[in-house]
């Protein structure tokens, strides 16, 4: 059935394909044994398959934000965040080791490095921001790889 | 006062009655506060409140680098430790020195001789009596000889303990073998110091305490003493004052000689000089001196009238001792029972959980410093104790009554606590004659 049915498919659209080329028509009507398709030309609609089988798909998976792999960087000190001379802004790439910000605590500078591979998803203090522990400063979406790793 | 906002380093009932001390004195308060802790009363009460760490102590109430940086980043000026935790730490009292936060405490110097309890036997040898004893050994050979000579039982300490961890009492040479690296490995665990003393083992004695106030023009007074001899696993769990065995004269000659020890520290703001009381011969021995607020100082408040951790905050600011020892009245009788989350049919076990209820008692003469809130979870990490309930009456007849009413209207659902402790051993015929010894719970309930 699925044999007959992809045939069927690829007999219409080449069908198509070969006389939209020569005419000048608006609406095309294939009818088959089992299913029938309509396709509507006009300025608005280019062409418009009413129907997309499933084994032709080309659809892309987009996780919602949700269903990503989110790193919470949280302060583990109590003090006055720093931002990097070059501050960080979200969208950019960051590797493992990557140095983040620092938090002065008792004059002391402590480096705060990402952890993952990903990209920065928000940034969730201020220079110069005082910060308790386990305040969240930066939000880092994981390389998909390193989510399949994990997974696997 | 030489400052005017107080970071509190400790959590539950103490932080709660330094707050209010505080806030009595018109200064400013900082709580910190672990994960754990998030929703408990100190929390609220204090004007601005910092999260220091996860629930674990180490990493939270007893994180050095997140007190301090709390405290500098918050503006305050000083830090009161309370008890446990970093009170008798002399490293943290040092480094609150070198940031100009004054530490509400006596001098790093004097923690660290007073805290080392070794230490602090050597320096007061000529002031007090001491058990008799030996200095801090290294090695098993020597105190094979010294445990000989001081006759059996012993008791064997860490130099740096307290609390009552890191000591065991020693029947025989056998045992001595076979426990000594025990306790020297626990002593290692709990207070990173290996060394251990010798000490005579004095079969029931009395466990008294003279309560000290020192300011920083010489001026130091003892404000009575507090009979804390019922204790389970060397932790007190019933603390009064005054105590029914020291006569009036007594009273005065250990209390002058807690004031010499004092004295020859040059000790400032409140400590506790505790000495064991042998009955039989009226002999009392000089055992340690805990260089902080203590846990049951709710009892010498009572009968003197003076508030003890004001005071203590007063005298660090700067200023001088608002009380002479001529000034020092003792009125009338006060207990405090410890209300502690443990089971107390098994073995005191602590007991965990959520409060789910809690109703606490009052009328007259009654007291509860408490952190207790609907719906809090009672942490193993910390301290099982919930509440500490004091009560004072005209004499100790009226504050046993006074205190057995409150037990019994004291009502904490979720958890188990020694409350039912509490109300057969106030009732205890050795209990009621007063002259029970640190062995009142082996001795009363062996059965």
């Amino acid at each position: 059935m699925e044999e007959k049915f992809a045939s069927f498919v690829k007999e219409a659209l080449t069908n198509f394909i070969e006389t939209s080329s020569k005419s000048d028509f608006s609406e095309v009507l294939i009818e088959g044994p089992e299913l029938k398709i309509f396709i509507r030309k006009s300025d608005n609609y280019q062409s418009l398959p009413v129907f997309n089988p499933p084994a032709l798909s080309t659809h892309v998976y987009e996780p919602e934000e949700s269903q990503l792999q989110i790193e919470e960087i949280k302060s583990k000190w109590v003090g006055i965040f720093q931002h990097n001379k070059e501050k960080l802004n979200v969208g950019d790439k960051i590797e493992t080791g990557k140095l983040l910000g620092s938090v002065r605590c008792m004059n002391l500078l402590f480096e705060l490095k990402s952890p993952v591979d990903g990209e920065v998803l928000d940034i969730m203090v201020k220079n110069e921001e005082i910060v308790e522990y386990g305040k969240v400063l930066f939000k880092i979406s994981k390389k998909q790889e390193d989510f399949l790793e994990n997974v696997l | 006062m030489s400052f005017e906002k107080v970071l509190i380093a400790n959590r539950g009932e103490i932080a709660i009655r330094i707050i209010r001390a505080c806030k009595e004195l018109d200064l400013k308060t900082v709580a910190v506060y672990s994960e754990a802790d998030r929703d408990s009363l100190h929390v609220k009460m204090a004007e601005e409140a910092y999260c220091i760490g996860p629930a674990s102590p180490t990493e939270s109430y007893l994180n050095i680098v997140n007190i301090i940086s709390t405290a500098i980043m918050s503006g305050a000026d000083a830090i009161h430790p309370g008890y446990g935790f970093l009170a008798e730490n002399p490293r943290f009292a040092e480094i609150c020195e070198q940031y100009r936060l004054k530490f509400i405490g006596p001098s790093a110097h004097v923690i660290q001789i007073m805290g080392d309890k070794a230490r602090a036997r050597e320096t007061l040898l000529n002031i007090a009596p001491i058990v008799p004893g030996s200095n801090i050994l290294e090695k098993l050979p020597e105190a094979r000889n010294i445990a000989h000579d001081l006759g059996y039982p012993v008791m064997v300490k860490a130099a740096a303990g307290g609390g009552g961890k890191g000591m065991r009492i020693i029947q025989n040479p056998q045992q001595l073998e076979n426990l000594w690296p025990i306790v020297q490995a626990e002593a290692k665990g709990a207070f990173g110091d290996y060394r251990l003393y010798l000490e005579k083992y004095l079969s029931s004695p009395k466990h008294i305490e003279f309560q000290i106030l020192g300011d920083n023009y010489g001026n130091i007074i003892h404000l009575g003493e507090r009979d804390c001899s019922v204790q389970r696993r060397n932790q007190k769990l019933i603390e009064e004052s005054p105590s029914c065995v020291l006569t009036h004269k007594l009273r005065k000659e250990i209390g002058s000689i807690a004031v010499k020890c004092a004295r020859k520290v040059n000790y400032t703001g409140a400590g506790t000089m505790e000495f064991l009381f042998d009955q039989e011969n009226k002999k009392y021995y000089f055992l340690e001196m805990n260089t902080r607020v203590q846990v049951e100082h709710p009892v010498t408040e009572m009968i003197t009238g003076i508030d003890l951790v004001k005071e203590q905050i007063r005298v660090a600011g700067g200023e001088k001792l608002k009380y002479s020892q001529e000034d020092v009245n003792i009125r009338g009788h006060s207990i405090e029972c410890r209300i502690n989350a443990e089971d107390p049919d098994r073995f005191f076990s602590p007991s965990s959980g959520r409060i789910e209820r809690f109703s606490l008692p009052g009328g007259p003469g009654i007291r509860v410093d408490t952190y207790l809130q609907d719906g809090i979870y009672v942490n193993p990490y910390y301290d099982s104790l919930l509440a500490k309930l004091i009560s004072w009456g005209q004499d100790r007849n009226e504050a046993i009554e006074r205190m057995l009413r409150a037990l019994k209207e004291f009502e904490i659902i979720g958890v188990k606590t020694v409350i039912p402790f509490h109300i057969k051993s106030l009732k205890h015929p050795f209990f009621i004659d007063g002259k029970m010894g640190t062995d009142f719970i082996e001795r009363a309930f062996s059965d």
